[in-house]
């Protein structure tokens, strides 16, 4: 985090997250209302730390919504939902996300008969997936046999629904928290399947998030284009009571600039055909006024319209400008019959009339 | 790219140097990476496939490995302990592969006591190092109050000739900090090679990166390893 101390002495930070903001905000300026069901998104700026040498920026954008005073399995798979629809219409052909439980992790570490320092250090290990370190770690601890093998099974719990099956053989007997958890991913793999989604997740156990706020079903998603995840969230039942109001609540945030690197990487092996809401008008000098007039029209069908400016370009290259540009159609305006104008469709490479004149 | 059709199973990142050749002597004794010709004196690829084209491999700066596996271009790596832990990247560390095994040590020309005394007395120290936020991160937790002098090599030249106090170097033998008059005043921590991935390739090639652990591990743990260390 990026730390600053203000003229009276206090630390400020320039916020790593837009989550904490709003349950501030939630809890602090709602009053009454503070416990009826309320939504928010967002899209702004965030500031963490990043190692350097990396393409990540320090200063990076997240879009994210947040489902704020609701508790059930239904919200949670909502906002996965959400997620997934954003990703699909972002235009992302392939991607993942990963559900899991922070509270699964958490009831199995409170079982552990270690001292909290000892709990402390061994998340932190867990969550950096040091497993050199882990296993040292396991060893000064001296750590039972069985307590060692339920961690190092940890990241192998991962795969399709029968995962879950697995999961609850091993822990209905002696974890009724554990158990609990995992019946809450089962219902909102339910749920998401009922959405339709079912190809894009996959279950995984072995997931902890950065932010320690996360209380229930947590959640990543990814693609095969990028060494960290594109998109995550999960639920943070407690995160508002630390701001004076008990609000259960749970939320996503997608890296605006990662997605946009991973489309592009996307776009680079699959072909991208030609915008069909895109126009380009090329015009005789005398004519400018009437193409200003035509441009204008176009944009009011919800059109975006470009008028050539490098008027001294011959036609083959405007029309390479076009494609460079990924614009569709092409306008020559050569006469000022509006009815008699050509209309160049640069992706099935035919010419057709076209009437753009006032109707009778 | 011309192979990119084939099934490649994983792409592994190798550091060039001086492990290079026992870390291949490693890969080809664990079976699972297929057969590998690769002749570190005559070829001269950065980028080579194992006979059945099934592993990509590409030959990284040992310092660079964990920057090609962390942004997900090769989904396994080999690094020194001692770069992940100046670096700071995010990659998983799977297994310790014991090669290389060596040390950061703080050292100096001057006698133990006297740096010491000195460090006590919090008095103000230039120290030379090619690993400047290890460096930092110790003067920190030993309150020592360091001016750091970061250089790319031969560090044991600065004390010597009045650049630095004293130095934070990686040492195997201890040779080269005899030769040059330098003695060990603390050991900082120690280092070896290990086998890295990402958080994707961690999750999308789950049960490949599994296994690659599982059979070097087999091989690290035999109690004739390391007899044909480096």
């Amino acid at each position: 985090m990026f730390k600053f101390l203000n003229p009276d002495g206090e630390i400020i930070v320039l916020r790593p997250d837009m989550t904490t903001p709003i349950a501030r905000i939630a809890a602090t300026k709602l009053g009454k209302k503070s416990q009826n069901l309320h939504k928010f998104y967002y899209l702004n700026h965030v500031f963490r730390k990043v190692a350097n040498n990396t393409e990540d920026q320090q200063e990076f954008h997240q879009a994210g919504i947040e489902l704020l005073g609701i508790n059930n399995r239904l919200a949670d798979a909502e906002v996965i939902a959400v997620a997934i629809q954003a990703l699909i219409n972002a235009g992302l052909q392939k991607f993942y996300i990963d559900i899991g439980s922070a509270s699964f992790f958490n009831s199995l570490m409170d079982q552990l008969p270690l001292i909290p320092e000892y709990k402390k250090e061994l998340r932190k290990t867990i969550m950096n997936k040091d497993f050199v370190l882990l296993e040292k770690l396991m060893l000064q601890y001296d750590m039972s046999r069985q307590d060692q093998e339920t961690i190092l099974q940890l990241p192998h719990l991962r795969g399709d629904e029968s995962v879950l099956e697995e999961a609850e053989q091993t822990f209905k007997k002696n974890n009724i928290t554990a158990s609990l958890a995992l019946q809450e991913v089962k219902e909102v793999y339910q749920y998401l399947k009922m959405y339709g989604f079912e190809r894009y997740i996959i279950i995984d156990l072995g997931i902890i998030r950065n932010f320690d706020y996360y209380s229930g079903i947590v959640f990543e998603g990814y693609t095969g284009y990028m060494g960290s995840p594109i998109c995550g969230g999960g639920r943070y039942d407690y995160l508002c009571q630390k701001f004076g109001q008990d609000i259960p609540s749970t939320g996503v945030a997608i890296g605006i600039e990662k997605l946009g690197r991973v489309l592009s990487q996307e776009n680079k092996t699959d072909k991208q055909s030609l915008d069909r809401r895109k126009y380009l008008i090329r015009y005789r000098k005398d004519l400018i006024k009437l193409a200003f007039k035509l441009a204008e029209k176009l944009r009011k069908l919800d059109n975006i319209v470009e008028l050539e400016l490098e008027i001294e370009h011959s036609e083959e290259q405007t029309v390479q400008y076009a494609l460079d540009k990924k614009i569709r159609y092409l306008i020559d305006f050569q006469s000022s019959d509006l009815n008699q104008l050509l209309r160049y469709d640069l992706e099935t490479k035919q010419k057709e009339k076209v009437c753009y004149g006032e109707r009778e | 790219m011309e192979k990119e059709n084939k099934k490649i199973i994983m792409t592994v990142a190798l550091p060039s140097g001086r492990l290079f050749q026992s870390i291949i002597n490693l890969l080809k004794k664990s079976g699972y990476f297929g057969l590998i010709d690769y002749d570190e004196k005559t070829d001269r690829r950065l980028v080579f496939y194992n006979r059945e084209e099934t592993f990509r491999f590409i030959i990284t700066k040992p310092k660079d490995n964990p920057t090609y596996v962390e942004c997900g271009v090769a989904d396994i790596g080999i690094a020194g302990k001692d770069v992940l832990l100046e670096d700071k990247k995010n990659v998983y560390e799977l297994l310790d592969l014991g090669l290389g095994a060596c040390s950061i040590v703080l050292a100096a020309t001057q006698p133990k006591e006297k740096v010491r005394k000195g460090m006590e007395q919090r008095l103000p120290l230039k120290i030379a190092t090619k690993y400047p936020n290890i460096t930092r991160n110790y003067c920190l937790k030993k309150g020592i109050h360091g001016e750091i002098i970061t250089l790319y090599g031969s560090v044991e030249l600065a004390p010597q000739v009045g650049l630095a106090d004293i130095i934070v170097d990686l040492v195997s033998t201890g040779k080269t900090l005899r030769q040059n008059n330098l003695r060990v005043i603390d050991e900082i921590t120690s280092i070896s090679a290990r086998l890295i991935t990402n958080r994707i390739s961690y999750k999308t090639k789950h049960r490949q990166v599994h296994e690659a652990v599982q059979v070097l591990k087999k091989i690290v743990n035999q109690s004739d390893y390391g007899s044909g260390k480096s």
